[in-house]
């Protein structure tokens, strides 16, 4: 293939040469200019047909394992029993829709950007859901991956900045959180384009962490800055509109956290007293 | 990635898988390739480039001296068996 026209071409003589980086970056440009997808986790995406995703089964990750001790008694099995068959009613609903937000990522990226605002209106109030039903770990992280293909332009220094600030300021309230959401990080940072020098991640995803960790008492907020944002982005929906509103969104959430300005200026003093303890002689 | 390449690698895939015998085949000893097309087994030959291996290839110009560059970069992709 050469790299100069894309052609296939066939010739008899070459020299094989160490790869450059150079040519890594061509040939992710030519991925681009053709309108290839990105490969989450460096990968092709495994499907059963076009479009139809092939999704593991909810109850795969569950340990089966437990030991005779841990098991409560039998009386208060009893009693919790009604509890967990109301819990688990209460998300199969819930459960239903999320398979088939999944099953719609892969054709949505091929939609007009109208459609494709349908469905993030939809994934965000489904997410906003999951929080306060509490959904398991693997529903939330696989929403999060959607979401990503979904809006793989928006930046993502300030979340994980933001992030991180939380997690140690509210190291009791972040258990809420699931690993995953941070392994997450981890598996898509590598990918993601590197020409914008910054982390990537979904406004969605910014607020979902800020929800986990604050509470849910500001979901009404929440959802009032998500109708707003959704208006403006029908109106405009270009990527640079984008990078504004969520400037716009991260300062608004800001503002919300007007009340806990104590805590929020022991998030910044502690990178303050970082760069004080690295310019000090 | 390129389309080219995907195609490529696709076919390198499973024109390599094709080259030895299949556990489940009609045969141990021959593989679906030699079944199907009469070539013999695997050609080390056809295996001096790695699919994604950059190289510089060179252009059949007749003999000259211009400037004009005689070799293009390039990326290997699967041998075409000529």
């Amino acid at each position: 293939m050469s790299l100069v026209t894309g052609a296939r071409l066939s010739r008899k003589q070459w020299d094989v040469l160490p790869m450059p980086q150079g040519v890594i970056a061509r040939v992710e440009q030519m991925g681009l200019d053709q309108g290839q997808p990105l490969m989450i986790g460096g990968m092709p995406v495994f499907e059963w047909a076009p479009g139809i995703a092939i999704i593991d089964d909810v109850n795969d990750n569950i340990d089966f394992d437990i030991e005779e001790d841990d098991l409560p008694d039998d009386e208060t099995n009893d009693e919790n029993e009604d509890d967990n068959f109301q819990g688990t009613r209460k998300f199969l609903p819930l459960l239903h829709l999320m398979k088939t937000i999944q099953m719609t990522s892969y054709i949505t990226t091929k939609m007009p950007k109208s459609t494709q605002n349908t469905t993030i209106t939809l994934t965000t109030k489904v997410m906003i859901y999951c929080t306060l039903a509490q959904t398991t770990v693997q529903q939330t992280t696989m929403t999060m991956v959607f979401l990503l293909r979904m809006l793989r332009m928006l930046t993502m220094t300030m979340t994980a900045t933001m992030v991180f600030l939380l997690r140690i300021m509210f190291p009791q309230n972040f258990s809420l959180i699931p690993k995953n959401f941070f392994r997450l990080y981890h598996q898509v940072i590598p990918i993601l384009p590197r020409n914008k020098g910054a982390m990537m991640i979904t406004q969605t995803a910014h607020l979902q962490a800020l929800l986990s960790t604050l509470g849910a008492r500001h979901v009404l907020t929440l959802t009032r800055l998500h109708t707003v944002w959704m208006t403006q982005l029908r109106q405009k929906a270009t990527m640079p509109k984008c990078f504004r509103l969520t400037t716009m969104i991260c300062g608004t959430v800001t503002r919300i956290l007007d009340h806990h300005k104590a805590v929020m200026s022991k998030c910044f003093r502690l990178p303050l007293m970082i760069s004080t303890a690295l310019v000090a002689p | 990635m390129p389309k080219v390449l995907v195609r490529a690698i696709t076919e390198n895939t499973v024109k390599v898988l094709n080259q030895f015998p299949s556990q489940n085949g009609i045969s141990k000893n021959l593989s679906l390739l030699t079944i199907m097309t009469g070539l013999p087994l695997p050609d080390y030959n056809s295996m001096t480039l790695e699919l994604g291996t950059y190289c510089q290839i060179y252009e059949a110009n007749d003999p000259t001296n211009t400037q004009h560059t005689q070799s293009t970069a390039a990326i290997a992709l699967t041998p075409t068996g000529n």
